[in-house]
């Protein structure tokens, strides 16, 4: 699916303070229209707190936010041009499921006539599928069944941004993968803008375009979940998006087809993509995730890019397996295994093991 | 059922019969003899005379009640001041209890303490000071000749207005405490949803806090009205001899005209009336219960 380039959602230079505490500090972001967008980060990151400023309900501290070039900034929340799904639904419990997505539509100016609110809100439960239960309280409809009929009524107004307050939060974990591919499925229908807050990276990876990590209060990356999982710019990203370990390592050697940096827990250097933007003898973190770590019994026959190590634990996941494995050193590194074979004969705890991968398979990280 | 579960369901249970049932049962068998000027000064339902048991029931004093208008009118005006005290009470208690569910935490609770605060001293003498703060020589009167606004003091004393003040001054924590409580549980995340979908303020207020607060406002208005209806102390020290209210009509009969039979005709009668709205409250709680 294309998108175009042209920014619905401007957010420069944004700062907020709760009586001098910084929860939010200077962010710039512009998201483009359509586009499905994840601020991705653990609790207290400011990641709500910038929503929140986003739906109207907390003001900047500093600097402005502009939708589809107007600023606003200090518009109340209910003239924006913004809904939002929150993170309990709210669905207003006194009203049927019908009149719960008509409130937006009632509210406003040019109000339109009861039977033309009752087809859009007809043709919005039709979107969600959730017609059959229009005359139903919200307290009679399953957890799902709710996030649709809150996706409907923030829906029900058209907004030209859409916001997601922990979209799956309340979801257990079965509904929830299948409900993310259903809610991106009817955002893209739609053709909304939407800003998402989650805590789940599987989650902000799943549904979102574009995803930026936040970290007390600052955004640390933006980019696509590719980019993101396989070119973390921090330690933070990395280690908060999936599982990585982390080497800390010396720059010896620029080449121009390769770099080669040295571990004091690994006994061979390290080799990766040429284009380090570090001179020699400068200390960086090499990330490498499991996932691109092969084990074998056998010692590796390449001169670089591999350790030997004891297997501490194994964590059988069903599909793959988690391995640990305890090096010489102390450092732990974990690695997983595809259990694509029933009766293989498995590595288990105590064996000692070579782990090696690729000189694509590691990432240079800086800060 | 064990032991200790039979004794903490049976006590209460014994309290009521003992303290509530049985009174009442004498109440009811009173209201249906005829007065005597006898210790207790009313006949015996039941007389042994000439090898039998007779029973004398008299319907006179409920009759009674209908052919002298004193008894429907002071229905009537209890129901009308005790109605439209509830409506005041509600009026100020909502904006109160609003606040406090509203303020911070630590506040909160001095908030709280404050309307509480008035019930340590004693029912009777809040009442008696506002006979003080009421009457021709009283505060406000004095307070207004001397900033020279009034030159005759303002009846207000003995006056169906004094009683209404009473009323709503006495009866207003048991409005808002309900209401309070009501418009914690108030999900705040309502307001802010009604308000993203554009409405505005008021209209959040008017279609999401007052519909979600009912429960509250029914609570608190059965707590006002109730008693309200048999008030006597407020109507007696407050109103005077022209405010009617059934509260003062029934110890009128029972103290000054010595009537017992009639005077409990009359609690028997008023507890009829007040049942109707306490019987609609049951239902109302029944129903939210369902939903």
């Amino acid at each position: 699916m294309t998108k175009s380039s042209q920014p619905m959602l401007e957010i420069r230079q944004v700062s907020k303070q709760f009586s001098g505490v910084s929860a939010v500090k200077d962010v710039n972001l512009s998201i483009n229209k359509g586009e499905i967008f994840a601020l991705l980060g653990g609790s207290g990151c400011g990641k709500t707190t910038l929503l929140r400023m986003l739906a109207g309900f907390e003001t900047p501290s500093a600097g402005a936010i502009f939708i589809d070039g107007e600023d606003i900034s200090e518009v109340p929340p209910h003239r924006r041009p913004v809904n939002m799904m929150f993170q309990s639904y709210a669905l207003f419990p006194h009203m049927t499921v019908a009149q719960n997505v008509a409130f937006g539509l009632q509210q406003e100016k040019n109000r339109l006539s009861k039977p033309e609110i009752a087809s859009k809100v007809a043709q919005l439960l039709g979107l969600v599928r959730m017609q059959d239960f229009a005359s139903r309280r919200p307290e009679q409809l399953s957890g799902g069944q709710r996030q649709r009929v809150a996706l409907a009524r923030s829906l029900a107004k058209k907004p030209k941004v859409l916001l997601l307050d922990e979209p799956m939060g309340a979801l257990d974990k079965k509904l929830r993968s299948q409900m993310q591919l259903e809610v991106v499925d009817i955002i893209e229908a739609v053709g909304v803008t939407c800003v998402m807050v989650t805590h789940d990276q599987e989650e902000a990876m799943t549904m979102a375009d574009r995803i930026s990590v936040m970290h007390e209060g600052e955004i640390m990356q933006v980019g696509t979940p590719n980019e993101i999982y396989e070119f973390p710019n921090s330690r933070h990203t990395a280690e908060f998006i999936g599982s990585v370990n982390i080497f800390d390592a010396t720059v010896t050697q620029l080449e121009k087809d390769y770099s080669l940096l040295t571990c004091v827990d690994l006994n061979v250097p390290i080799q990766v993509e040429a284009g380090i933007n570090a001179p020699i003898g400068a200390s960086l973190g090499v990330a490498i995730r499991p996932e691109k770590i092969t084990m074998s019994r056998q010692q590796p026959d390449q001169l670089v890019n591999w350790l030997m190590g004891v297997v501490e634990d194994i964590a059988y996941l069903g599909g793959h397996s988690v391995y640990y494995v305890k090096l010489t050193s102390g450092k732990r590194v974990m690695a997983i295994g595809t259990n694509n074979d029933r009766h293989e004969q498995k590595v288990t705890w105590k064996d000692t093991v070579y782990l090696h991968w690729s000189n694509t398979g590691a990432v240079v990280i800086y800060q | 059922m064990s032991w200790g579960r039979r004794s903490v369901i049976g006590v209460p249970y014994v309290w009521l019969t003992l303290f509530f049932l049985v009174p009442f049962v004498i109440v009811f068998k009173i209201s249906f003899s005829e007065m005597a000027y006898a210790i207790p000064p009313y006949t015996q339902l039941m007389t042994w005379a000439d090898q039998q048991w007779t029973l004398n029931l008299n319907l006179g004093n409920y009759y009674y009640l209908f052919t002298d208008d004193l008894y429907i009118r002071a229905y009537l005006s209890s129901i009308r001041i005790a109605g439209i005290s509830t409506i005041i009470c509600l009026l100020v208690a909502y904006p109160i209890a609003y606040a406090i569910a509203r303020a911070e935490p630590a506040t909160r609770n001095a908030l709280l303490m404050l309307v509480i605060l008035p019930s340590w001293t004693s029912f009777l003498i809040r009442i008696y000071a506002w006979v003080g703060i009421l009457k021709n020589n009283g505060l406000i009167n004095n307070f207004l000749m001397w900033l020279g606004i009034i030159d005759q003091p303002i009846a207000m004393l003995n006056t169906e207005f004094a009683v209404y003040i009473g009323i709503v001054y006495a009866y207003l924590p048991f409005m808002v405490l309900p209401l309070y409580t009501n418009l914690m549980k108030l999900d705040h995340s309502l307001l802010e949803a009604a308000s993203d979908l554009g409405a505005p303020p008021w209209k959040v207020f008017f279609t999401v806090t007052l519909p979600l607060s009912k429960a509250g406002m029914v609570a608190g208005s059965m707590l006002v009205f109730i008693p309200a209806v048999g008030e006597f102390v407020i109507p007696d020290m407050l109103g005077g001899a022209e405010t009617l209210m059934i509260g003062k009509v029934l110890w009128q009969e029972f103290f000054n005209n010595r009537d017992w039979p009639v005077a409990s005709a009359v609690a028997i009668v008023m507890l009829l009336l007040l049942l109707l709205p306490i019987i609609l409250f049951h239902r109302y709680q029944a129903r939210e219960l369902e939903n």
